[in-house]
């Protein structure tokens, strides 16, 4: 039995009184530190990377000079992707969900397949970059890919990321799909049952535009993860240098764009030679060219490389010129841009440069194989990839257009979480059944 | 789709009601349509299983195909304490980047689990309704920022910033990156633990309130015990995470293969090589390229390993309420 005076007893209820104030005040200080965090996050950002902020930045290529380097092509595939991935996770999430909550019985398929979606979701997102990669890319080549063609398969194209983020994301939509028809009460379902309705004609004009809400945050939540992953289009190979947009829908001709080194080519600059206008980076070399030609039975003609042998001392001109003199293609220099067009049919990938001239290239298959949606074949890049890129490089320079890139992507991830706690607070408060 | 369809009126209804529509109407076959949407409704659930069976087919295929190879022995892999798959004379010791993945993770925890954990005592027992409902979605925002903007800060804030701690410390460093996935996970911790803490009843609350505890005595030896079980599932998500962290590690870790357990040095974690890998040029079934689903295979498997001791651990702490 323990004894104490009554002193002691206070002093022990005083003790005790200050411990647990300290702790309330310490748990408190230790939030605003963690959100400190935050800020402090936001601040590095700014400090580096505000003066590199501005129409330029949105609307430049990347390139070798970081003080002229933007962001456009990595926006332009950040918004094609998530497009995909949007068309991908949430009719297949939600599908999914409505199965699990007003159709699966409770036996072991329901039972594997809930299961299997919770395993999914612990799934680290670079093991789904490897499955797309030994998946997607190299055994649909296998399986569906025709040796004609240049790019089989779904390729590292916009279409193999969008896919990929999109399953990604998918336990996310999910999940919240089954919340948001969990919460809708039996009683809905009874009454419409009572009505005659049938259980597709109850999911069809009950479930879904009650839950549709729910389900909207749920994949606003879904694509600001995906925005940001990083790590899966790394390994299924997404450009870390890209100059040129993909295909836009209804574009004439299919068309390639190669980067030339980033230089602006005003017109008076045409007849200069090569060196004069790059410098040592350009060298005697050759670009070499896989060519498939187009025709009306085209699966009879053979790909075939052509090479174009280029001089240090030619001009802008002459090096179109030479292009050109392949069958097929035509070349232009359009501000940094090589932009590279075949006639309708042909599909050529440059495979070899020794010149230095062409810093990266974009394959398109050409061909209109997909029509309006050419662009879904396009190789790409995205916004956390190029930031990756920018600041794995040493020069602090770029590290400015990496903070710059990553007050862009932040402000799109932080709006659209936003955006979800706000319609899931405003959902709660709305809805009484 | 408003037409009236007596005859299929009964059609779906709970079974009481079927029953008593066999007096008078005749059950009908379900429409074309119906069994379609129905079917890719089905088809849609089943997806998520087909995904799992092609993530795991495509590493268990390609790292046996790693593992046929020559070079490469059982033994040396899960033994050797050297990684250069790429070099002339090459090396297939996995240790390296497995004590790589694991000294960021630790780093990581040792921050992240005190801290969430009294974050999410103090959310549960002492915040007042307003102050959680503004602080923890503002908490939650903090998981909402991509990690490779987690990467930048470690490398171009945490670092210099440690390094005027430790002089020394060299600019890719296990430390820093850990410590910015143990900030990353913090909202994972505290908001998981959070909820599960807040699932205790208020009676036990009240209980011990009335036997002259305090808040803090209540919430260390009442809720805290009383909602291990969802806590713990808490801490398994948080390894996850930390283990298949990428981005953080491969832009502020290094990516040198480290044989070492000191978080001041710089090494490649199974991730960080993974992305050095694919970063390259990598011709298809070239050694390299089957090494980095190898180690995917590795990682896959620790990771499902923490989750099933997790699940024990959880099962051995549930309290039925």
């Amino acid at each position: 039995m323990l004894t104490m005076t009554e002193a002691e007893l206070q002093a022990n209820i005083r003790k005790r009184k200050i411990v647990d104030m300290a702790y309330a005040i310490g748990g408190f200080a230790l939030i605003t530190l963690s959100l400190a965090v935050l800020v402090a996050l936001i601040y590095t950002l700014f400090r580096d990377g505000a003066t590199r902020l501005g129409w330029d930045f949105l609307s430049s290529f990347p390139s070798r000079r970081p003080e002229n380097a933007g962001i456009k092509s990595a926006f332009v595939g950040t918004i094609l992707v998530m497009f995909v991935t949007a068309f991908t996770a949430i009719p297949l999430g939600a599908m999914a969900g409505i199965y699990l909550e007003e159709y699966g019985k409770k036996n072991w398929l329901t039972t594997i397949i809930e299961i299997n979606i919770a395993n999914l979701a612990g799934v680290p997102s670079i093991i789904w970059g490897l499955m797309a990669l030994g998946l997607f890319i190299y055994k649909f080549e296998d399986w569906f890919g025709n040796p004609n063609d240049l790019t089989p398969g779904l390729g590292r194209s916009v279409l193999t990321a969008g896919l990929t983020l999109g399953l990604l994301v998918l336990p996310i939509v999910i999940v919240a799909t089954r919340e948001a028809i969990r919460a809708i009460p039996q009683g809905i379902r009874e009454a419409s049952y009572a009505c005659g309705a049938t259980r597709l004609q109850t999911v069809q004009s009950h479930i879904l535009p009650y839950s549709l809400s729910g389900m909207l945050t749920g994949a606003i939540i879904a694509l600001s993860r995906a925005i940001g992953e990083t790590a899966p289009l790394i390994t299924i190979g997404a450009l870390t240098f890209i100059a040129f947009l993909p295909p836009a829908p209804f574009a004439s001709k299919p068309y390639l764009n190669s980067t030339a080194m980033t230089v602006g080519i005003s017109e008076d600059k045409r007849d200069m030679p090569l060196s004069e206008l790059y410098g040592a980076s350009v060298t005697d070399g050759t670009i070499r060219f896989h060519i498939k030609p187009g025709s009306e039975d085209d699966t009879k003609e053979v790909p075939h490389h052509e090479t174009v042998t280029v001089a240090a001392t030619d001009s802008i001109t002459q090096v179109e010129e030479k292009i050109e003199a392949i069958e097929g293609l035509t070349a232009d220099f359009y501000g940094d841009l090589l932009n590279i067009q075949a006639d309708f049919g042909v599909v050529f990938i440059i495979e070899e440069d020794t010149t230095g001239l062409i810093a990266a290239s974009g394959i398109s298959p050409g061909g209109g194989r997909f029509g309006p949606m050419e662009w879904i074949q396009s190789g790409f890049t995205v916004m956390p990839i190029q930031m990756f890129n920018w600041v794995s490089k040493p020069n602090p320079e770029f590290h400015a257009n990496a903070a710059a890139a990553g007050i862009v992507l932040l402000i799109m991830t932080l709006s659209m979480n936003g955006t979800a706690i706000v319609l899931r607070s405003r959902l709660r408060k709305r809805i009484q059944w | 789709m408003t037409t009236v369809q007596t005859g299929r009126a009964a059609l779906g209804a709970p079974r009481g009601l079927r029953s008593l529509a066999g007096v008078g109407m005749r059950r009908r076959r379900p429409s074309l349509k119906t069994l379609i949407v129905e079917g890719m409704l089905f088809l849609a659930a089943a997806s998520s299983v087909a995904i799992m069976v092609g993530i795991i087919w495509t590493l268990v295929i390609e790292s046996v195909h790693f593992f046929q190879n020559e070079e490469v022995t059982f033994l040396e892999y899960f033994t050797g304490t050297e990684w250069t798959p790429m070099f002339a004379d090459p090396k297939f010791g996995v240790l390296p980047l497995i004590s790589g993945t694991l000294v960021t993770t630790l780093v990581g925890l040792l921050l992240a689990v005190p801290v969430g954990t009294i974050v999410a005592v103090w959310l549960s027992e002492y915040a007042s309704y307003r102050a959680r409902e503004i602080l923890k979605p503002l908490l939650e925002l903090l998981s909402a920022v991509p990690t490779v903007v987690f990467g930048y800060f470690a490398l171009l804030f945490v670092t210099p910033l440690l390094q005027k701690v430790i002089p020394d410390l060299p600019l890719f460093n296990m430390l820093s990156a850990g410590l910015v996935i143990g900030v990353m996970i913090i909202p994972y911790v505290a908001s998981l633990s959070e909820d599960a803490m807040r699932a205790v009843p208020q009676a036990l609350r009240e209980g011990s309130y009335a036997m002259g505890a305090t808040r803090m005595q209540t919430a260390w030896r009442v809720i805290y015990p009383g909602s291990l079980s969802g806590v713990t599932a808490a801490y398994i998500l948080a390894i996850s995470r930390a283990l298949g962290e990428t981005m953080v590690v491969a832009v502020a870790a290094g990516s040198n293969p480290n044989f070492t357990i000191d978080p001041r040095e710089g090494a490649s974690t199974i991730t960080a090589f993974i992305v050095a890998v694919s970063l390259g040029d990598l011709p298809h079934e070239s050694i390299g390229y089957q090494s980095i689903f190898a180690v995917g295979l590795t990682l896959m498997v620790m990771t499902l390993g923490f989750n099933i001791v997790g699940y024990l651990l959880r099962r051995r702490y549930r309290e039925a309420y």
